[in-house]
């Protein structure tokens, strides 16, 4: 209720999307307004970080930060697009952040044998392609940078320039990942 | 090194998966630096990726969640003189030095201090979150400890004073 007379003094700003009700309230700090919007987008959000991982255990740490940021970021969020939106360009933005530096400590802790070329620990998918869980498992199977890419460009519908970016690659070694990845989904699910 | 001929020769043996590794590799690499190669692969590779937009997370996920956040006070009702001026002095000092000297020059837009902060905080944030989990799984080994505890609570501390220092660049 405190919200709603909040809303009347909001500065006139051009947006595209009128921000919600219930996003507006969780901005003015209610949990049980952020809560609402927890479960309207956590099973989107979920699923964008189980496809970027691979692996449920991190999917669901993911998930956790993802929202717990987006409570600490929601003063950020100003309408430029739908609150989902921006939601799930957040998801993304944890999900290579948190690679990143995963990456940056494995660097610092030890030379190991070159990882990326292990096999995964998921047993190759077989079977009909027709089958959402197959594919879910095709994809948890491909090296980590492939599936990243072939998720983004195939599934979430990103461009090569913007997964150039969040991969920090030239395009074309993007687009040359994503032929790679489709190479080994095809094989895969053949 | 592949080109546009080779691929083309090799383009129906490829889709059908009688090459050899390198040899798709080498296709792919091709493609994947020369646009009109890369449109032809990217239209006969396309996969029908059709899998569920929403997947539930695990219950335990939504409780973790409300928790931490109800464990501090929401970022946009806190205040800035609760901001340590030691973090918001780093942040700052950071933006004096990475602007360009004269105003007469060009700022590019990643120059906006707005951007700056949160690209900085993001980076933070994520240092943050990892320093959790291990802080996490130390309590997991050890249920209770004091000073687990209260390098947990330290952490959270910290985590709200960077979202409060965003928030006041980021309005
Ligand atoms: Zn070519």
């Amino acid at each position: 209720m405190s919200a709603t007379q909040s809303l009347s003094f909001q500065p006139p700003r051009r947006r595209e999307v009128p921000i919600d009700v219930t996003v507006r309230r969780a901005q003015h700090g209610d949990p049980d307004a952020f809560a609402r919007l927890y479960d309207a987008h956590a099973p989107r959000v979920h699923a964008v970080c189980l496809r970027l991982s691979g692996d449920p255990a991190e999917a669901a740490e993911l998930v956790q930060d993802v929202f717990v940021r987006a409570w600490e970021r929601l003063g950020s969020y100003r309408g430029e697009a739908a609150f989902g939106t921006w939601l799930h360009r957040l998801a993304v933005n944890v999900v290579f952040q948190r690679g990143r530096a995963a990456r940056r400590r494995r660097q610092r802790v030890a030379v190991q044998a070159d990882l990326s070329h292990d096999p995964p620990p998921m047993a190759a998918a077989t079977a009909d392609p027709a089958l959402g869980m197959d594919l879910e498992r095709a994809l948890a199977a491909l090296p980590e940078l492939l599936r990243q890419v072939v998720v983004l460009h195939d599934v979430e519908g990103y461009q090569h320039a913007e997964i150039a970016e969040l991969i920090d690659a030239p395009v074309g070694t993007c687009r040359s990942h994503l032929f790679r990845a489709r190479r080994l989904l095809r094989e895969m699910l053949s | 090194m592949m080109n546009c001929d080779d691929l083309d020769r090799l383009l129906a043996d490829y889709l059908a998966g009688r090459l050899d590794d390198p040899t798709a590799i080498a296709l792919e690499e091709h493609a994947g630096g020369c646009a009109g190669c890369a449109e032809r692969l990217e239209a006969s590779t396309r996969l029908p990726l059709a899998l569920p937009r929403d997947v539930a997370p695990p219950a335990a996920v939504r409780q973790a969640v409300l928790d931490r956040i109800t464990a501090s006070r929401s970022p946009a009702r806190q205040r800035r003189w609760w901001v340590p001026a030691a973090i918001a002095a780093t942040l700052v000092i950071g933006f004096a030095v990475t602007r360009p000297a004269s105003k007469s020059a060009m700022i590019p837009r990643s120059a906006n201090p707005a951007a700056i902060a949160a690209s900085r905080a993001d980076g933070e944030f994520t240092r943050l979150d990892a320093a959790r989990r291990e802080i996490e799984a130390a309590l997991r080994a050890s249920p209770g400890d004091a000073d687990l505890e209260a390098a947990l609570a330290r952490l959270d501390a910290q985590r709200r004073q960077l979202a409060n220092i965003v928030m006041e660049f980021e309005s």
